[in-house]
């Protein structure tokens, strides 16, 4: 596969009203694929959308390099503009115009053909074809998200952007969302760069994930190998029709009981092996086994804690 | 001169139709609010019926019939050709409202498309083009009747001529509103005194004969009261040291100057200032 964005060790810094820098970005390098969809995630604050700004040629990084489709984001930044589609939350849209004029003006400044039945296949598929001719401003929080990303789909770029696309939409929406990005990637070969704090979104459509803290990559992996990274080693949930079951087990074998449930680590599998033994001896009647895996939440949080 | 004709080949694709969306983009902002139009009309109405009265008593009670270039038979003609001027000035100051689209993000919007910024301060130049051409049509139709005599070859020249003055006009607002991105301070600075600067510079209120004669060169060289004065010798006698050609020329210069200046200077924001808050 081929590198389409590469980035090497980006920082950019901002000055605080004392007087003092942070580094928003701290020597971040990154490479993302072609036809992948790349995701960002983070704590507030961790850089994600600086990454996003630098990228998509909005701001100077202070130092480190990048390039997107080979053009260096500083020399050659109308070469990347003609190819990058962004949305940034849900601004970037005029307030003071109806939905339809500013996905012509937008429409119209990246030269799209056939802009007027585009714009319809976009208002039809976000479900907002009625409220197109309304002035923005009138929109909800969910509606204007919805605008920003026909915004940034309107001209059909190879690379999208999307930082929060599903932030305050229902669940309708963002999962016809989800699906539409998974379709870019798959049917087009589009390259997707997401920012989001929704991590069974991430999980879902990411191919590889970037965890940022305090503008500082702490890894990049795919979704499994950064579960995999953290050792919450798999237990296994044991529910048994009568606490008294439960109590009795739990004391035998040293393990951690709560009502009718007790767990013990998988990591044992000879204990797993004894314990059921017992259970057929006992004639104790279990209701439920569940193996508990480690999430990408669990992962998460210790990664960036 | 690289970097200008950079900005030039940048305005590929169909450019009148980029041009035009950036225009329809404004208006369609602008007939949001249509109480504009009363501002930049009556706002300097007033201003210039504060000189009517003091002129008006000079020249009925003090007995006294010439004040230089404005004398007891002109003095209406003056302040109204000033009067067109200075409503130029009010129509195109404060236009391009820069920080106004980096609100609602909508200037990433546009910074993101593969587009000259000559575009931004294009679309609103013809925007506020089409403002001008109403008053100044409302102001000729008028002067038809009130004047006599009209040399229509200097009002042709005349007009031209207040053409580029607006053209300078809209690119140092530009240039202003660009500042204002990162240093609102030094831009309120300059909003505030560099046009009013450029007005009582430019005798477009009072004569120059009321300021002292070593400052007159800073007049000759105002676009203002080169422009103004080629627009009154279409009614009056005026004052054009170089001759109509000579002046037409050099603010036609400044007027094909300025605006590549005001891009300039909004790159440079952008890159070496970075906009505030973003
Ligand atoms: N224009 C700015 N001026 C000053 N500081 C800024 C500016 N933009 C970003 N920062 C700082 O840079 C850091 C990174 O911000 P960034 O917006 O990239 O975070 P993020 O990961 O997108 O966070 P979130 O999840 O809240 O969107 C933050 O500490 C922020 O305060
Ligand atoms: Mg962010």
């Amino acid at each position: 596969m081929d590198v389409i964005i590469r980035a090497d060790a980006l920082t950019k810094g901002y000055k605080t009203k004392k007087g003092e820098w942070i580094k928003a970005l701290d020597a971040v390098s990154l490479d993302i694929q072609k036809g992948e969809i790349f995701g960002l995630l983070g704590t507030n604050g961790a850089g994600k959308t600086t990454i996003v700004r630098i990228l998509s040629t909005l701001i100077y990084p202070d130092g480190g390099q990048a390039s997107v489709m080979g053009y260096n984001v500083k020399k050659h930044p109308k070469e990347i503009r003609k190819n990058i589609g962004v949305c940034l939350g849900n601004k970037m849209v005029y307030h003071k115009m109806t939905a339809r004029d500013n996905l012509r003006f937008f429409g119209k400044i990246y030269d799209v053909r056939n802009l007027d039945n585009k714009i319809d296949e976009l208002a039809e598929f976000f479900d907002i074809k009625d409220r197109i001719d309304d002035l923005v401003e009138n929109y909800s929080m969910g509606m204007k998200t919805k605008l920003a990303v026909m915004r940034a789909f309107i001209h059909d770029p190879p690379i999208v952007f999307l930082d929060e696309p599903t932030f305050g939409l229902d669940p309708g929406t963002g999962y016809k969302l989800r699906q539409r990005i998974k379709e870019m990637r798959d049917k087009e070969g589009k390259t997707i760069i997401l920012c989001t704090h929704h991590l069974l979104e991430a999980e879902e459509l990411c191919d590889t994930i970037a965890v940022l803290r305090k503008g500082k990559t702490v890894a990049v992996d795919t979704a499994e190998g950064l579960k995999r990274k953290v050792d919450s080693s798999k237990d296994v949930c044991i529910q048994f029709t009568h606490e008294k079951d439960a109590a009795v087990m739990s004391e035998l074998f040293d393990v951690s009981q709560r009502k009718e449930k007790i767990v013990i680590p998988l990591s044992n599998s000879h204990l797993l092996h004894v314990l059921l033994q017992k259970v057929h001896e006992g004639n104790m009647e279990i209701q439920d086994i569940r193996v508990n895996k480690p999430t990408l939440e669990e992962a998460f949080l210790k990664m960036t804690s | 001169m690289r970097r200008a004709m950079g900005y030039i080949n940048d305005l590929s694709g169909r450019r009148l139709s980029v041009l035009w969306a950036f225009v329809v983009k404004d208006l369609k902002q602008m007939f949001r609010f249509k109480t504009n139009i009363v501002n930049f009309v009556f706002a300097p109405m007033l201003t210039m019926f504060s000189f009517f009265l003091v002129y008006s008593s000079v020249f009925m009670q003090s007995g006294v019939d010439d004040l230089g270039f404005v004398q007891k038979q002109n003095y209406v003609v003056y302040l109204l050709t000033g009067f067109l001027a200075y409503s130029y000035f009010h129509m195109t100051w404060g236009k391009t409202k820069l920080k106004s689209e980096k609100m609602m993000q909508t200037l990433d919007g546009i910074l993101l498309s593969p587009r000259s910024r000559l575009y931004i301060l294009a679309g609103k130049g013809v925007k506020t083009f089409f403002e001008i051409i109403i008053v100044t049509l409302i102001f000729i139709a008028f002067m038809f009747f009130l004047t006599p005599s009209i040399i229509w070859i200097n009002l042709f020249f005349g007009t031209v001529a207040l053409m580029f003055i607006f053209i300078i006009f809209i690119s140092f607002d530009f240039v202003i509103s660009s500042i204002e991105l990162s240093e609102e301070g030094i831009a309120a600075i300059l909003v505030n005194y560099l046009p009013r600067a450029f007005l009582i510079l430019g005798a477009v209120y009072f004569p120059i004969d009321i300021i002292p004669k070593w400052l007159w060169w800073l007049a000759y060289i105002n676009p203002v009261y080169i422009g103004v004065n080629i627009f009154r010798s279409a009614f009056m006698e005026a004052n054009i040291p170089l001759g109509i050609p000579i002046s037409l020329l050099y603010i036609g210069a400044l007027a094909l100057l300025m605006p590549f200046f005001a891009i300039y200077v909004f790159d440079f924001v952008l890159k070496k200032w970075g906009v505030r808050g973003y």
